[in-house]
């Protein structure tokens, strides 16, 4: 995990000090909003529809035991008892007073934590793939490329004032949990004559008009990417689109320019730069991965005996236990998706809990996921028993890592003044719906992702079953899309509904759902598969057949 | 008013100067700004950061040596992020936001994370 230095506790000192002087000023009226928002959302703070909210930045989803339980204070001093797990790996406290944070960015500073550049335009959290250092195949472990991309933009001279926001996603695996396609900028590690380095991707994008990115480059030396990164942010920075907010992202340009022209362009940023270009060097990357310090995991482990589950721990860790890349150990996904729960928050006594749990068993280390769940990457197999009774008094044994009821939901309108319509609703009446079917292991691998608005934060439209909300009336109205896909079949899904009331579109969705049992070939093919082999037709019927 | 990149007031410009707009291609000025010695970049609004980009450009591949001149709408909070990218000069019309890029100017470049690559 990344370990702070004296070095980064004092930028962040610095910037809380700053931004406490930037408050001040706002609320003796010295500064007008119009002045203020543009520094608090540098900080990360947003004004939503009934207080202000903080988005608190997880470097690449990773935290220790302390800085969980840091925020469950925060939650119960300053917020509502809990904290929301984001699609980005970030936390967000929604119930914030504005003359608060000050004090919470202080405290949070404390902990090496902040909330710098989770907002504006400029370049935003690197998210990467959850299994980042422990996963079986992984190439390399995108967290010290994802580390040093995040040191040189953080606050950097040129790019602190982009058209719009830029995000990163970074995966050193060849199967991608990390979405780089679909993202501005997105890096896979991998793998050349013995050489581990950097397949590039730029203008992917999940919001309105989704788009899959383009390779920009094959294969990048280690020492290059920040070079590469450079020209990409170069080349966007004086050519990306000013004038209207919609139109003003890396996507955009790529789709005005072409492919084939904004390679170019990046290309000749590249080779531009000269002797200016930043370089990392080999001693410099070492250095940085060291700074993630690897758990001295026992030897022995090696021979534990299998663990003595119960069927119901061994029904749970068959869904929730992921392959380790140390003998005898294990990541383990907490799911934060309970049957009429609301996707992603966790609440203040569960937070604790879960930070005592983390330091017993998983070496202090915890990891937010984008699918709005928790990670405990390091368990020592032997202690998963122990791990799930101690998971179970805090409701945390969901076993749906992955399955239709571990559904996807941006906050929509019962927070967010972007929103078209609620979100949360419709995922409690879906996940009591599946809940009651009891289809979860019969369905298999199925992604139900639900957004609000076309700003698409739950990335409906990388989803199995998309969800979008769309404006009609007072009542809540959604679209049903399907056949979306962010890894090596990346896809964009398409609308199979017209606008459903919140009911209307959890009894569309059972019937697609039971559609897919009656049609696949047999278990053993998944619904993306389905749908792939099938297209849409045999599903928009089902849609259309209501009762 | 005119100041330094410490945030003193600077003598009144006697050279020409080379004024460039954010929009534009820097690469079709190759020959006036190896001429010039002085330049002028501008912020439309405090959002537009094409010109740290233009200030990249012009310091770290044309080689400018000359004064970076920021001018428009620049923020007090920015200033500092400026003179990072380059500029060495700061126009500020209002005097009361003069007086407050002067004092932002006068701290040192914020404390930076480990430095990373070449940051030239």
């Amino acid at each position: 995990m990344y370990r702070a230095e004296p070095v980064d506790i004092a930028v962040l000192k610095e910037r809380a000090h700053d931004y406490r002087d930037q408050v001040e000023r706002r609320l003796s009226g010295a500064m007008s909003e119009d002045h203020f928002k543009p520094l608090r959302l540098m900080n990360g703070l947003y004004l939503q529809l009934h207080a202000y909210m903080l988005r608190v930045a997880v470097p690449f989803g990773c935290y220790s035991a302390a800085q969980l339980r840091v925020l469950a204070t925060i939650s119960r001093r300053y917020d509502r008892h809990y904290a929301h797990v984001t699609t980005r790996q970030n936390f967000q406290f929604n119930w914030l007073k504005l003359s608060d944070t000050p004090e919470i960015l202080d405290l949070l500073a404390d902990y090496g934590l902040h909330a710098i550049q989770t907002s504006g335009s400029c370049v935003r959290a690197i998210t990467v793939d959850p299994h980042a250092g422990f996963g079986r195949h992984e190439v390399g472990d995108p967290r010290w490329i994802a580390e040093s991309i995040r040191r040189w933009t953080s606050l950097h001279p040129e790019f602190t004032f982009l058209p719009r926001k830029f995000k990163i996603a970074i995966t050193g695996d060849e199967t991608d949990r990390s979405a780089f396609r679909l993202h501005d900028l997105g890096i896979q590690l991998v793998k050349k004559d013995g050489e581990v380095g950097a397949r590039i991707f730029a203008g992917g994008g999940m919001g309105r008009g989704p788009a899959i990115g383009l390779e920009v480059v094959a294969f990048s030396p280690i020492r290059d990417v920040l070079g590469w990164v450079e020209a990409i942010l170069r080349v966007y920075n004086l050519a990306g689109r000013r004038d209207h907010l919609y139109k003003s992202r890396i996507k955009v340009l790529v789709a005005s320019l072409g492919a084939d022209a904004f390679r170019a362009e990046v290309h000749q940023a590249f080779a531009d730069a000269g002797e200016s270009r930043p370089v990392l060097s080999d001693a410099e990357y070492a250095a940085t991965a060291a700074a993630f310090s690897r758990p001295d995991f026992a030897p022995d482990a090696a021979h534990d005996p299998a663990p003595a589950l119960n069927p119901i721990q061994a029904h749970w860790a068959k869904r929730m236990a992921i392959a380790h890349v140390a003998p005898g150990y294990t990541g383990v996904m907490i799911s934060l998706k309970r049957p009429g729960g609301i996707p992603g928050d966790i609440d203040a006594d569960q937070m604790d809990g879960l930070a005592d749990l983390a330091e017993q068993f998983s070496f202090g280390e915890l990891r937010n996921t984008k699918e709005q769940n928790i990670l405990l990457p390091h368990v020592r197999l032997r202690d998963l028993p122990a791990l799930y009774d101690g998971l179970e008094p805090l409701g945390l044994t969901a076993t749906n890592s992955g399955l239709a009821s571990d559904i996807v939901s941006c906050p929509g309108m019962d927070y967010c003044n972007l929103a078209s319509a609620r979100s949360i609703p419709l995922s409690q009446v879906l996940s009591e719906r599946l809940d009651r079917l009891g289809l979860d292991d019969e369905l298999g691998p199925l992604s139900i992702k639900i957004s609000g608005c076309v700003n698409a934060c739950a990335h409906h439209h990388v989803a199995d079953i998309g969800i979008l909300g769309v404006d009609k009336t007072d009542t809540d109205y959604h679209q049903i899309l399907l056949g979306g896909a962010s890894d090596a079949n990346a896809s964009l899904a398409r609308t199979i509904s017209k606008a459903l009331t919140t009911d209307q579109t959890a009894d569309a969705v059972e019937r697609v759902l039971r559609r897919y049992l009656q049609v696949r070939t047999d278990s053993e093919e998944s619904f993306a598969a389905c749908v792939r082999r099938l297209g849409l037709t045999p599903f928009k019927e089902a849609v259309d057949a209501a009762g | 008013m005119l100041l330094d990149e410490t945030g003193l007031e600077a003598a009144p410009l006697t050279l020409d100067v080379l004024v460039i707009g954010d929009t534009t291609d820097l690469r079709s000025l190759a020959a006036e700004v190896s001429g010039a010695a002085a330049i002028a970049l501008t912020f439309p609004a405090f959002r537009n950061g094409r010109a740290y980009s233009q200030a990249a450009v012009l310091r770290k591949m044309m080689g400018f040596k000359g004064l970076l001149i920021a001018r428009g709408d620049i923020l007090v909070d920015q200033v500092r992020l400026m003179r990072e990218a380059g500029f060495n000069r700061f126009d500020v019309d209002d005097p009361a936001r003069a007086a407050a890029v002067a004092a932002m100017l006068a701290r040192p470049d914020p404390a930076r994370w480990r430095q990373t690559g070449a940051h030239a």
